[in-house]
């Protein structure tokens, strides 16, 4: 190994682990004002360097390509982040930004490439080395030499900009108000207003300055990259990530050498690869992992990092307590009935499966609960151990491998294939408690994004892993296959729903039982847990152990589900891991109907894009990363929340009932009370006639979809009884006090309505599928408009008469509001897909077997009825009087009660003893 | 600085039945010494106070009996076993209970189910293997236990509110009802009293005087409060700048000219 060899890496290397310490620099500036540890800033490098690419290919200037990318769109973007979502974050746990800046992660790349380059890699980016007059001062060829090297002018070009930049930042933050106030507020954002500082304002300026180090970088790397794909930029962000944890996340020096070191580490591994003729997968697996693997490292074994919690805020203690869990609020009666729905929904499930969906469905669901066991894995990393794992595709990963290559290559029965599969990945998982054992929030995420990212890297490339490109037949088990009562693909689905159940019902167990109860402890205070005798290091090792172990299991059945598994397979690649993550934890962490609603939704709309709308599956990263962004709302989870919401109507329900039963013994009742379910049962009953109906008919083999007069018969009554339904309660709310208005809102809504229907069925389009112009949807004018009346004067009476009757309610003093605009979102949101659909379905692609409609038409029909429910629960209250509905909730006046007197007079006499 | 007074021995050789026996505990942070071979003990069932102004070393000792902190020198024994090594939850076990200064409650957790997780703890027989099977709801003894100490503590109201809910008073009182619920043989109080009102901190002192009666364990109270350090406290040690300046029984202590002058800041 000679010195000119290293001479070689390091002009070769440096340029790279410049663009690194940009993208370094920028994380630890955000990560230090905001707290938020953005995630998203590879894929903010990729922004300004696909910006770039697009104007440069209509044929801007490169100088004005490159201001705007880099001067104004990140810059631009770093603010949007700031004021539309980050400022609400301030003062919120590090796992609601965490899981913010992880939806970011995972939509951003999404949105990038639907909006700007597309799906596929593009070549050939641009590059700003003439701009700043590299060209011309390299030599004829366009390098530079030094001695016996040569250097690109790009690369000259990456190593002028950063030190430049680097000096520029030092000066700022150590010379300029504006760097003091961003080192102070890192503390307390509340403590440095309080200071008499506009944290505002600061905060706006590190988000777009980092921002713009993040285009910066982006534009710098791409020729070195040679392409704008999302994933080279992705990854950029755990470079940076080493790099700033060299710097123990707060030196923008060691930051820099930090990244130096791992940009000429990759190219001397290359190097060394060769010369000591190391093994194909190594030397292409090695360079690619050298961040991640020192990112592990560099997490495990710094002293900076044992025991690092993230930085609280001595103000904290002012927010409000979050929300008690759905069914702290539940009482018996209500649980019962539940519990006999839950049990009939799933049989009518399994039976639907079973008898009644085409194997394509039958595939799809299996797929969906495998799905939800690996989800499950999360529900118990997260909701049970409060700690967030990116790594559980690569648990999965090893469940799956192991399965396959003890099954397919040694031939071992494929379940206890499945089994020591499980087995494996416990003990991995187990083993990688250990050095996780000292790191805490962010540090650990970090460190499981790393671990995911080896193996996907080093292990799973592997040809004796993943059994090269042919990759690995897998078989289901035998007793599953052969003829007999059912398909052997029912069979199948069966197996998998088993192995769910069992799963679920493990995981509600545990939650409720010592290790749950020992979790939650941990979770609440670990010192406090280790005071009454927790053994953390015991329940964090199981943690990890049992998440891993269902993970396993889940990797093993997504091997038999395909059949055919290789190193590429998607459910075992990091980034994939990642969404599910985003997925879990905006649906619901703590409960497993959280998994399955977040499993169902992620099959039911990767199907929906791909292969209904023809898009790129892809493209429903973006909606899950955008409902990563709710968490910050609901940290509970959606489902968790909508949960909660009807609970609490049902209570309110049957409180106002109990109170009616007592009037009523006195005299008539106030006028407007009606019990929620009188209201509610006939708005569901037409949708579930219709369902019961499809089903029937499916049963006794009719592979079409519903006629038309059967849909009519079975939805008008429902309809017109709902419009019934607000236009009488919207004149009992007007009555009352509230808005008179209204009703001009009601009828412009159906005046709107009226004019999109008659446009879309009317009016020639050009439709984005056929090119010619035609009408959107080819039906007769008239059901247009009545059909856009209809959707338009309900969807202004879905906002309208909950603010009504909030009106009414302010007016009265409630101390509760009993609903709120925000319960039109959700009908609105099904009816808005509802048009979508019959506007794709009449496009004459019309399924044979039209099963989603009915079941997304179900669900609106459910999400429908649960409005109802909370307009009538309010208009109920306010002629009922204020119930109180949430157990638990402390009155403002937490005051001691009156046994205070007695026991002041005990104090003197028991220290007196 | 502070003078030790030689009438009041700042340590005494602890007596063999001693139940915590701390000697010679020193800590050193970065080259500041926080704690200078101080010398403690507790007999059983004993009310001791330690006290000391801000900043003398009080938390930084409390840290060290239960092995939060490792001190760089000194030996802690309990119950006659050297337990200087052991982690925090193995003392636990042993029967070291204590509460915090700033609350430290499960959040999202009810009252009931502090006490329920504490007597499991202390208990240790709960597995893994009996979560799978179902067998670990609490049963019907815990719940009677957990009742009993919300009974004991009159937090019966507050029983199945989460614990961020309650106010700082009744806090402190689930995390005495969350200490006791491991039948400790020593309680380890850290200024119970802090961010509590004069009639908080009489309810507090009440309550704890009469389940120290009940349950004869041993009490180490650090705690800022006069007032309640007399009350409850039949041996006193005072601490400033990381060394004992005097211990005794609690009316010399205070008798004592360095103590007020190092602490109580006054002569009369």
């Amino acid at each position: 190994m000679a010195l000119n060899d290293w001479v070689q890496y390091f002009i070769e290397g440096f340029p790279v682990g410049c663009v690194y310490a940009l993208v370094a620099i920028g994380l630890v500036l955000t990560y230090k004002t905001s707290g938020v540890f953005n995630l998203a800033f590879g894929a903010q490098a990729f922004l300004s360097a696909a910006v770039m690419y697009e104007l440069k290919q209509r044929g801007w200037p490169t100088w004005l390509c490159f201001v705007v990318s880099v001067f104004i769109v990140a810059p631009l973007f770093g603010l949007l982040l700031d004021r539309a979502l980050f400022r609400y974050m301030r003062n919120s746990s590090w796992v609601v930004k965490l899981v913010s800046s992880l939806g970011l992660f995972v939509a951003l790349p999404e949105i990038i490439k639907a909006l700007l380059t597309g799906v596929k890699p593009q070549f050939g980016p641009p590059s700003i080395a003439s701009l700043i007059g590299m060209k011309d001062l390299a030599g004829s060829d366009g390098v530079f030499q030094i001695g016996d090297y040569v250097v690109s002018a790009d690369r000259m070009t990456i190593v002028v900009v950063t030190l430049l930049s680097v000096v520029l930042l030092g000066v700022l933050f150590r010379y300029t108000a504006l760097g003091l106030q961003m080192r102070a507020i890192v503390e307390s954002f509340r403590m440095v207003e309080l200071a008499g500082v506009d944290s505002e304002r600061v905060s706006m300026a590190a988000w777009m300055l980092s921002s713009f180090l993040a285009g910066l970088a982006g534009v710098l790397i791409a020729p070195d990259l040679g392409s704008i794909d999302s994933i080279p930029f992705t990854l950029l962000l755990v470079a940076a990530v080493a790099a700033a944890a060299f710097g123990r996340l707060t030196s923008i020096p060691f930051a820099l050498l930090g990244a130096a070191i791992l940009g000429v580490g990759q190219r001397a591994i290359i190097g060394l690869s060769y010369e000591y003729k190391w093994p194909q997968n190594i030397q292409t697996g090695v360079r690619p992992a050298l961040p991640f693997v020192a990112l592990f490292l560099l997490l495990i074994f710094l002293p900076a990092f044992k025991g690092r919690r993230d930085v609280t805020d001595p103000l904290s203690g002012v927010d409000p307590p979050p929300p008690a869990m759905a069914h702290e609020y539940k009482d018996r009666s209500l649980a019962k009935t539940s519990r006999i729905a839950f049990y009939v929904f799933i049989a009518a499930f399994l039976l639907l499966v079973m008898f009644a969906m085409s194997d394509v469905w039958v595939f799809r669901f299996t797929d969906a609960f495998t799905l939800a066991i690996a989800f499950l894995s999360i529900t118990v990393f997260t909701g049970l151990g409060g700690q967030v794992s990116l790594g559980q595709a690569a648990f999965a990963g090893i469940g799956g491998y192991t399965t396959a290559n003890l099954a397919a290559e040694n031939h071992w029965p494929v379940l206890l294939a499945l089994a020591l599969g499980v087995v494996f990945a416990v003990i991995v998982g187990a083993l990688l408690a250990v050095p996780g054992l000292r790191l805490g929030g962010i540090f650990l995420t970090l460190a499981t994004l790393a671990f995911a990212l080896m193996a996907q890297n080093i292990v799973f490339t592997n040809a004796s892993v993943a059994g090269g490109p042919e990759g690995l037949d897998v078989p289901r088990p035998s007793f599953l296959n052969g003829s007999g009562f059912l398909g052997p693909d029912q069979r199948y689905f069966l197996f998998v729903f088993l192995c769910f159940a069992v799963v679920g019902f493990l995981v509600i167990f545990v939650r409720g039982g010592t290790t749950g109860r020992y979790f939650a402890a941990l979770r609440g205070s670990e010192t406090a847990a280790a005071s009454i005798g927790i053994n953390g290091t015991r329940q964090r090792i199981l943690l990890f152990a049992l998440s891993a172990g269902i993970a396993g299991l889940a990797g093993g059945l997504f091997a038999m589900n395909s059949s055919r598994i290789d190193f590429q397979t998607q459910e075992y690649q990091a980034l994939f891991g990642a969404a599910w993550v985003v997925l879990v934890v905006s649906l619901g962490s703590r409960t497993v109907d959280g998994a399955v609603n977040a499993a169902i939704s992620f099959v039911l709309f990767q199907w929906l894009l791909s292969d209904y709308f023809g898009m790129e599956a892809s493209i429903a990263l973006i909606g899950f990363g955008f409902g990563a962004i709710t968490y910050a709302r609901h940290p509970e989870g959606i489902v968790e929340f909508r949960t909660r919401v009807s609970i609490l109507a049902q209570r309110k329900a049957k409180l106002l009932k109990a109170r009616a039963a007592e009037l009523a013994v006195h005299g008539p009742l106030p006028r407007g009370y009606l019990p929620t379910r009188n209201v509610t049962l006939p708005a569901i009953a037409g949708p579930l006639v219709l369902l019961l109906a499809v089903i029937v008919r499916r049963i006794a083999g009719s592979g079409e979809g519903a006629p038309v007069p059967l849909i009519v018969i079975c939805l008008a009554p429902s309809v017109l009884f709902a419009l019934v339904y607000i236009v009488m309660t919207n004149r009992r709310l007007v009555a009352m006090g509230g808005f008179t208005w209204s009703w001009s809102v009601l009828a412009a809504g159906g005046v709107l309505g009226v004019a999109a229907g008659w446009f879309l069925t009317a009016v020639n389009v050009r439709t984005p599928d056929f090119g010619s112009p035609e009408v959107a949807i080819d039906a007769p004018v008239w059901v247009g408009i009545i059909v856009g009346l209809i959707c338009g004067f309900a969807i202004a009476a879905f906002f309208m008469v909950p603010v009504s009757a909030e009106a009414v309610a302010r007016q009265r003093d409630f101390r509760t509001h009993p609903v709120t605009w925000r319960a039109g979102r959700g009908p609105t949101l099904w009816i808005v897909l509802g048009t979508f659909f019959s506007y794709w379905a009449s496009k004459g692609w019309v399924p044979p077997f039209l099963w989603p409609l009915y079941l997304l038409g179900l669900v609106a029909a459910i999400v429908f009825v649960q409005w109802i429910g909370e307009v009538q629960g309010g208009v109920n209250e306010l002629v009922m009087g204020e119930v109180d509905v949430a157990p638990g909730v402390p009155l403002a006046e937490d005051a001691l009660p009156e046994e205070l007197p007695e026991l002041a007079e005990l104090a003197p006499a028991g220290g007196g003893d | 600085m502070a003078v030790v007074d030689p009438t009041v021995a700042a340590s005494q050789p602890a007596p063999a039945t001693a139940l915590l026996d701390a000697r010679g505990i020193t800590k050193r942070f970065a080259g500041i010494t926080a704690l200078h071979t101080v010398d403690l003990y507790v007999e059983p069932g004993e009310f001791v106070g330690l006290i000391g102004p801000n900043g003398a070393g009080k938390t930084t000792f409390f840290n060290c009996l239960l092995g939060i902190l490792r001190p760089e020198e000194g030996t802690v024994m309990f119950a006659g076993r050297d337990v200087t090594g052991l982690p925090v939850y193995q003392r636990a076990r042993m029967g070291f209970g204590r509460t915090f200064q700033r609350l430290e409650l499960f959040s999202g957790m009810s009252v009931r189910d502090h006490f329920i997780v504490a007597d499991r703890a202390h208990r240790d027989e709960g597995r893994l293997w009996k979560d799978l099977l179902n067998r670990s709801k609490p049963t019907k003894d815990e719940r009677t236990r957990a009742d009993a100490m919300l009974d004991l503590l009159r937090l019966g109201d507050e029983a199945d509110k989460p614990a961020e809910m309650l106010s700082l008073g009744r806090g402190r009182l689930v995390e005495l009802g969350r200490a006791l619920m491991t039948r400790p043989t020593l309680l380890l109080l850290d200024e119970p009293s802090s961010g509590l009102d004069v009639r908080e901190t009489a309810a507090f002192s009440a309550r704890l005087a009469k389940v120290q009666q009940e349950h004869e364990f041993a009490v180490l109270l650090v705690e800022h409060d006069v007032d309640m350090v007399q009350s409850l406290v039949s041996r006193l040690y005072v601490l400033d700048f990381g060394t004992l300046i005097a211990s005794g029984p609690t009316e010399d202590v205070f008798n004592d000219a360095a103590v007020r002058k190092a602490y109580l800041g006054s002569t009369e």
